[in-house]
């Protein structure tokens, strides 16, 4: 059997959700360190966290895709994604791990899916997450320094 | 006396004292005067006091016979007429004490009787029988007093007796009714003598199963405490297995810590292989082996964490289970050495009543013959009253008798008036 | 950090004073706090990090013009020295107030940094018209 071309994703889960970011747009997997909340920011932005000399905002996607909100405990993973030189932490519920997904299963993002779907590359059917929803993590950060700088 | 001396006689008396008369001296007693001479001494023999021989026609002799005759016959008639007058006063004042007595006799007057006399013979007579009298009067009185006090005396002899005749027959029915008493108490005292056996013959049977009830009571002890001993033996288990289960817990968590962070690190190392392109590949192969190892050992921490929480779980509910069993034996160890004491007490209690039951059979026992002695001691009073009271009537009668000779002698006291 | 008060200083580092407001520790650079209020703790920049819980104490720091401004905090924890190389800009994606100008990586804890020079009578409004 012929290779097919594939991507490798990074996968894990945020609320009922299943997610998935190019395993090349994640830097690193780490545990929840101490958060500092910031005042007056949009709810998504839980706060600022240190990491490995970085001062990194942690990005709650719960609350950026206005599906509920997470609730960060010590055993809370967020991985570190980052486009360019931008980086952010983006907070998960559970890790699953790395998987490979063949293009051709790839679908485009549904229609009318309102402002979640701007910031998917595609989705995915498969029998272990039911919907893998792909997410553009350069978009989300981009979106997040654009607001910023239009303040 | 002798100055009543009757006229006639004095008269004689002094025609004859100057004598005698000088008799004629020639006087010759003839036959025919010694005729007339012995027919005035014949007259004389036969009383005629009173005829005088006549001096005329005889002779001188004859004469001074005749004048002595005379004399003498005059004196005679004196003498006579001194002799009846002495005699007529005698027999009055004999009259008179004849009436006193009379008047004693007849009338019992005895103060009546005051009879004197200057008659130096019979003063010493009358005297006499004014003792005589006197004495009486004393007798008289003395009876009297003798007479009312025997009255009264057999007055309160009557009532005395009739009292006596009553309470011996009130007596006689308390004797009877006693008897009754005594008999009802003899059939009481046997239903008691009854009954205090069926007592004894039940407190013998409860003796017994206290008896029994003691000794299950001490097993029921013995097996608390076993119980105790045990549940202690267990807690102490229940203890040691907790400290084990926290220290089995304490190295799961190191464990999980452990996994998790190999977690983490296969993670990212398998991202490195991934940013590695196809020199990576092997890399990240044996990365997802260790992720894939790591969760293993998270599951098989997560399951022993479970286990453990169930252990934990489990042994808390046994420990509690111990404890109320602890608890429970302990209430049941006092509530047994309570039931103990109880039983005990029964026990003293019923040993007490045994005792006491038999006690009052053999009192009863011996009552019932004590009983029986009395009734027969009171069916020989009963007779001994019945003869009493017997007694008591005649003694009354007899009293009534005596009673009235008290009033008849005192009646006849009264006759004689002494005062 | 544009502001002369960094620039100025020749030393390896530079001293801050540490700050709590409802439950979040910051820090501001020591030469812009002219004063610590103790009998005054009101405010008159607007609460830019939220109301004080206790409110006892107030950083007296000059805005543009000369004026006295007051920031109250709840609690003044004290100056300390702190080396430039533990202080990072704040990522612009954080979305931060413009007054939280960085932030000192305080060993695992990330201390805000704010820049008193920034904060005006009107910081709040206009957060809010943003």
């Amino acid at each position: 059997m012929a290779a097919q071309p594939d991507e490798e994703v990074f996968v894990f889960r945020t609320g009922d959700m299943a997610l998935g970011v190019l395993s090349a747009r994640v830097r690193e997997v780490t545990r929840m360190g101490p958060l500092t909340p910031l005042p007056r920011t949009p709810s998504f932005v839980l706060g600022v966290v240190g990491h490995r000399g970085e001062v990194l905002p942690l990005i709650d996607l719960l609350r950026f895709f206005g599906q509920g909100e997470s609730r960060p405990t010590s055993r809370s993973r967020f991985f570190i994604g980052e486009t360019g030189s931008f980086m952010a932490a983006f907070f998960a519920d559970a890790v699953v791990g790395l998987r490979r997904i063949l293009l051709s299963d790839k679908l485009p993002p549904p229609l009318g899916g309102g402002s979640q779907a701007e910031f998917l590359t595609g989705v995915v059917q498969s029998p272990e997450f039911g919907t893998l929803n792909l997410l553009d993590v350069a978009k989300v950060i981009t979106h997040a320094r654009a607001k910023a700088v239009i303040r | 006396m002798t100055t009543d001396t009757p006229a006639t006689g004095g008269k004689k008396k002094k025609s004859t004292t100057p004598s005698p008369t000088p008799v004629p001296a020639s006087a010759r007693v003839t036959s025919s005067e010694a005729a007339a001479l012995l027919a005035a001494v014949r007259n004389m023999a036969e009383g005629k006091y009173d005829v005088r021989v006549d001096l005329s026609g005889l002779s001188a002799e004859s004469a001074q016979l005749a004048v002595a005759i005379n004399d003498l016959m005059t004196r005679v008639q004196e003498d006579l007429a001194e002799s009846n007058y002495r005699r007529e006063r005698i027999q009055h004042v004999v009259d008179n004490a004849i009436g006193g007595l009379m008047v004693v006799v007849r009338q019992g007057e005895l103060s009546a009787f005051n009879t004197s006399t200057d008659d130096p013979v019979l003063a010493p007579l009358l005297d006499g029988f004014g003792k005589v009298i006197e004495t009486l009067r004393t007798f008289v009185r003395e009876i009297n007093e003798a007479a009312l006090r025997l009255s009264s005396s057999a007055n309160e002899v009557l009532a005395a007796s009739t009292q006596h005749e009553s309470s011996s027959t009130e007596q006689a029915a308390a004797i009877h009714e006693t008897t009754a008493t005594m008999e009802e108490l003899k059939h009481a005292s046997a239903q008691i003598a009854e009954n205090a056996g069926s007592v004894a013959r039940v407190a013998e049977e409860t003796l017994n199963s206290a008896r029994s009830g003691r000794g299950a009571i001490a097993e029921f002890i013995q097996a608390m405490q076993q119980i105790r001993a045990d549940g202690i033996a267990v807690s102490e288990s229940i203890t040691k297995l907790l400290r084990r289960v926290e220290r089995i817990g304490t190295v799961v968590e190191v464990i999980d810590e452990i996994a998790d962070r190999s977690d983490l690190l296969a993670l990212n190392a398998a991202l490195e292989g991934s940013r590695a392109g196809e020199a990576g590949k092997g890399f990240s192969i044996v990365a997802a082996e260790m992720r894939r190892l790591a969760e293993n050992v998270l599951d098989s921490t997560k399951e022993i964490k479970n286990l453990i929480s169930e252990i934990r779980e489990a042994t808390t509910a046994a420990a509690g289970a111990a404890e109320a069993s602890r608890t429970a034996t302990e209430a049941g160890e006092r509530l047994g050495s309570v039931a103990a004491t109880a039983v005990e007490g029964i026990l003293a209690g019923v040993q007490e009543t045994s005792d006491a039951a038999r006690v009052i059979n053999l009192a009863t026992q011996q009552q019932r013959t004590a009983t029986e002695q009395v009734v027969a001691s009171m069916a020989e009073i009963e007779d001994v009253t019945r003869q009493t009271t017997q007694a008591s009537k005649q003694a009354t009668s007899a009293a009534a008798e005596l009673t009235q000779l008290a009033t008849r002698l005192s009646e006849l006291i009264k006759r004689f008036k002494a005062d | 950090m544009k502001g002369a008060a960094l620039g100025a200083t020749e030393l390896v580092g530079i001293d801050l004073v540490l700050f709590e407001i409802a439950g979040s520790c910051y820090a501001a650079d020591l030469t812009q706090v002219r004063r610590i209020d103790v009998d005054d703790p009101t405010e008159s920049v607007g609460a830019p990090f939220g109301k004080p819980v206790v409110g006892r104490r107030a950083l007296v720091f000059g805005g543009s013009g000369g004026l006295d401004l007051r920031l109250a905090v709840d609690k003044v924890m004290g100056v300390e020295r702190v080396p430039f190389e533990a202080l990072r800009r704040m990522p612009p994606a954080a979305q931060a107030p413009k007054a939280t100008i960085g932030a000192w990586l305080r060993g695992d804890q990330t201390v805000l940094l704010i820049d008193l020079s920034t904060l005006n009578p009107f910081t709040t409004s206009s957060l809010e018209q943003a």
